[in-house]
């Protein structure tokens, strides 16, 4: 949002402990959480329909890490989704002074949850006829609309009415996508991706989920729960989902005949919504197993274990990443995908790598991690990719950002940092998008990943590096500077009324520009380019640092927030008070102090910078310092000569006193000679 | 080495001067003698602090010439008065034994040694007035500039070198 942008400012006041409302007609009551429904980090809470209240609402309370979807929430206002929970508002609500959320009003399931684990199995008829239709509903309204839902678990779905009748399934949009999904509920494609890497997905993943979700109410327990995800995911690669879930369960041949078809291993061959709503004539041909991934020809020893699985191949390089360098140079992975998996194109990348990291000095760890993350990137191009600790879904980084951000999680930032810092992300997208079709879907685009490659280049400036990557990747997420975190801050004019609160009731304490402050004041304005790069050319702490940022907050406040700033105004005092201390002159600091003081009453940024006149006033403080050093130090040494100079003044006086005195004595000779001339001769 | 050489040459130079003058004194003394010898008493007699002063040679050329000066101007009148009263060996006589003439011719000798002695220490005491009234401006506006500078001023004069003086 550019600095021009229309000021949505929030209300001045609102009085304390009073709860908040969201359009002014639902009441937000914190202290009453709803059990049933919360789930992941965000808050479920009862909500008062001021308008109806016959009406149950409860409202879903996002923390300023979370991921909202935008497009299935704007789906969902626009026209009701059949067979889903109804979001009927969203924003964000005051609290307090300061705090302010992002708040999500749904209509309240008053039945409670589908299922729960301690209830047992859900009959098959009960399954096919009172969940699967209201759950294919909802998908085909998504699917149509080119959304996913990727929140489909037996912990989703509800009963909508309180005699427990009809079958809804719950929201997908206050949390990044799959991230609340079970590992055993994900697709080949993003199960080894971090659970908030896994993206928005495809439709074939909701419809995997399905066969997963019938799976669990059929069995009455999570598919899988004996294993863990390593085990899993190995099994489903090894024998296919069904064959591992589902071939040794007690099920009817129907039910047996739609999971086939829902869990199939390939997404291309597994059915769609259509399908799926239509499955009573899809089952009259019995749908073929999926038998998990690809097979090789031959197999190939990695690791003292011998695979012929490449997308398994690939998992396991991800977790063993020396072993998977010396595979990769060893030459033997290049002859292995040439030879036994008939890839002529990835056989030649491998090659191409292969000869890049043997080129690398050793040691070099980043390179060899490049490497492998290529590397399994062509033995499974549909799959997640990976990067040390990392690993995610092509569209999901930003998402991936935001969690490492929540746990402040050293590591990972360093992981995603180094992605984009050393163009292997842009290598991977450039390729894939201008190669491939289907990806550049699955993609970010090209331009913002560019331009996070840019921005890591500056990493260490302020405005730049993984800060900016998070804003420019995540538009919706609000400022996580600690000074504003908890005030879900969207704007540059939040910014600032938020900021200007903390800092009156800090009395100017706190920094309004910090790494999160700057990344996000720099991704939602425009024309700030000039002021963040002449910081990042003085250390902070400078005195043009100091100035720079107080003409920047001062473009700001013309632009954004006209209105007066004391709080900022106090901050600048703060920021000021070592500038003003290396005016060396007592009468010049004083005399700008008292400006400053004047002008501060304003509360206009601009105007203190224009009355202090601060850059002027120090240039001619030196330059005046120079000259009264000069000045000092001649007089000091013209005293010192006039001290020392006694027996100097004490011969020079005799010598004048001599002078004076000839001239007294010449002076007496000729008039005593005149006189005496004239008195006796005349 | 050059330096020494000037004032050498100077010196000689002055000497050369000075010679000059005592024959050419002695050639007017001579004919003094010869032409106006009463005269030449009165004017030998007031004369003896200047022969003190050149034969004491006290090497300032000006106190001598001062004193001769100022003992000339002392004998002058008297001399005038010898004149008036007819050019005797009885008048200049009579003139010495007057201990008047003797202060008159006295007088401007001793007048001589007092301003020789008392100008200088009057000039050195208003140099010396001058030179503590600079003192004291100079400090007076240091101690201003580091009103206005603060206590690092007087740290960064320290560091500055001092220049020779």
């Amino acid at each position: 949002m550019s600095l021009a942008e229309k000021m949505d400012m929030p209300p001045e006041s609102v009085p304390a402990g009073s709860g908040g409302m969201l359009e002014g007609r639902f009441r937000i009551d914190l202290s009453r959480p709803v059990d049933f429904l919360q789930g992941g980090v965000n808050m479920a809470v009862q909500a008062a329909d001021m308008q109806d209240p016959s009406q149950e609402r409860f409202a879903v309370v996002s923390t300023p890490y979370s991921s909202y979807r935008r497009q299935i929430a704007q789906l969902m206002m626009e026209s009701r989704i059949p067979g889903m929970i109804d979001l009927l508002a969203r924003g964000t609500v005051r609290f307090s002074e300061t705090d302010v959320r992002y708040v999500s009003v749904f209509d309240l399931p008053r039945g409670g949850r589908l299922f729960t684990d301690s209830e047992g199995a859900i009959a098959e008829n009960l399954v096919l006829d009172y969940v699967l239709p209201p759950v294919s509903a909802a998908l085909l309204t998504l699917h149509r609309a080119g959304l996913t839902h990727r929140a489909i678990r037996a912990d989703n779905l509800f009963f909508a009415d309180a005699e427990r009748s009809q079958v809804i399934v719950g929201e997908a949009i206050t949390t990044a996508p799959g991230s609340l999904q079970p590992d055993v509920y994900e697709p080949q494609e993003s199960a080894s991706a971090h659970p908030y890497g896994r993206g928005d997905g495809t439709p074939a993943d909701d419809i995997y989920a399905v066969g997963i979700l019938m799976l669990h109410l059929l069995t009455g327990r999570l598919p899988g729960a004996d294993m863990s995800a390593d085990e899993i995911y190995r099994g489903k690669l090894g024998q296919g989902t069904f064959a591992l879930l589902a071939e040794d369960l007690d099920l009817s041949s129907r039910i047996s005949d739609v999971l086939a078809g829902l869990l199939h291993d390939d997404p291309k061959r597994r059915w769609n919504v259509e399908t799926l709503i239509n499955w009573r004539d899809a089952i009259k041909e019995s749908p073929r197993r999926g038998r998990g991934d690809r097979r090789a020809f031959s197999k190939i020893l990695f690791d003292g274990e011998e695979y012929n699985s490449p997308r398994l191949l690939a998992h396991e390089m991800t977790k063993r990443p020396k072993s998977a360098v010396e595979l990769l140079q060893s030459g033997r992975l290049e002859k292995w995908v040439r030879n036994s998996l008939r890839d002529e194109d990835a056989s030649k990348e491998i090659s191409h790598i292969q000869s890049s990291s043997a080129g690398a000095p050793r040691g070099q760890k980043r390179n060899g991690t490049t490497a492998v993350t290529q590397a399994t990137r062509l033995l499974d191009p549909d799959g997640p990719l990976w990067y040390r600790n990392v690993s995610f879904t092509r569209g999901a980084i930003g998402n991936l950002m935001l969690q490492a951000y929540q746990l402040d999680d050293t590591e990972m930032k360093k992981s995603i940092a180094e992605l984009f810092e050393s163009g292997l992300l842009l290598t991977m997208a450039v390729s894939e998008i201008r190669e491939n079709k289907e990806k550049r879907a699955e993609w970010m685009s090209e331009s913002a990943i560019s331009n996070c490659f840019d921005y890591m280049k500056r990493s260490r400036d302020l405005g730049y590096g993984l800060e900016r990557c998070l804003y420019e990747l995540n538009p919706v997420t609000p400022c996580l500077s600690p000074l504003v975190l908890g005030s879900h801050v969207k704007n540059v004019p939040d910014f600032l009324t938020i900021a200007e609160k903390k800092l009156v009731s800090a009395n100017g304490q706190g920094n309004p520009f910090d790494r999160h402050a700057a990344a996000f004041i720099a991704s939602k304005s425009k024309g700030l380019d000039k002021y963040l790069k002449t910081l990042s050319y003085h250390a902070p702490g400078s005195v043009p640092h100091t100035l720079v940022q107080l003409k920047l907050f001062a473009k700001l406040q013309a632009v954004a927030h006209p209105a007066p700033l004391p709080g900022f105004a106090a901050w600048a005092e703060e920021m000021l008070k070592p500038v003003f201390a290396k005016i060396r002159s007592r009468l010049r600091r004083e005399v700008i102090s008292q400006r400053f003081k004047e002008a501060k009453k304003s509360g206009n940024l601009e105007t203190i910078l224009t009355a202090t006149d601060i850059e002027r006033q120090i240039a001619a403080d030196s330059r005046e310092y120079e000259n009264a050093l000069a000045t000092a130090t001649q007089a000091d040494q013209m005293a010192a000569f006039l001290a020392n100079g006694t027996e100097h003044r004490r011969a020079a006086a005799n010598h004048y006193g001599a002078w004076i005195t000839s001239v007294l004595s010449v002076t007496s000779l000729i008039t005593s000679m005149v006189l005496s001339a004239l008195y006796f001769m005349g | 080495m050059a330096k020494d050489t000037k004032k050498a040459a100077a010196k000689t130079e002055s000497k050369v001067g000075q010679n000059i003058a005592i024959f050419w004194l002695l050639i007017l003394s001579g004919l003094g003698i010869v032409f106006i010898p009463p005269t030449m008493i009165v004017i030998f007699a007031g004369m003896i602090p200047s022969l003190v002063a050149i034969l004491l040679n006290t090497e300032r050329t000006g106190g001598i010439a001062t004193m001769i000066s100022f003992n000339l101007a002392g004998v002058i009148p008297v001399v005038g008065i010898l004149w008036e009263r007819g050019q005797t060996f009885s008048e200049a006589l009579k003139i010495l034994s007057d201990v008047y003439m003797w202060l008159a011719m006295f007088g401007g000798a001793g007048l001589a040694v007092f301003l020789t002695w008392a100008v200088p220490v009057v000039v050195f005491s208003a140099y010396e007035l001058q030179a503590k009234a600079n003192i004291a401006k100079l400090q007076k506006r240091r101690a201003k500039l580091i009103e206005e500078w603060g206590g690092q001023f007087v740290a960064d004069m320290r560091d500055i070198p001092k220049a020779p003086q």
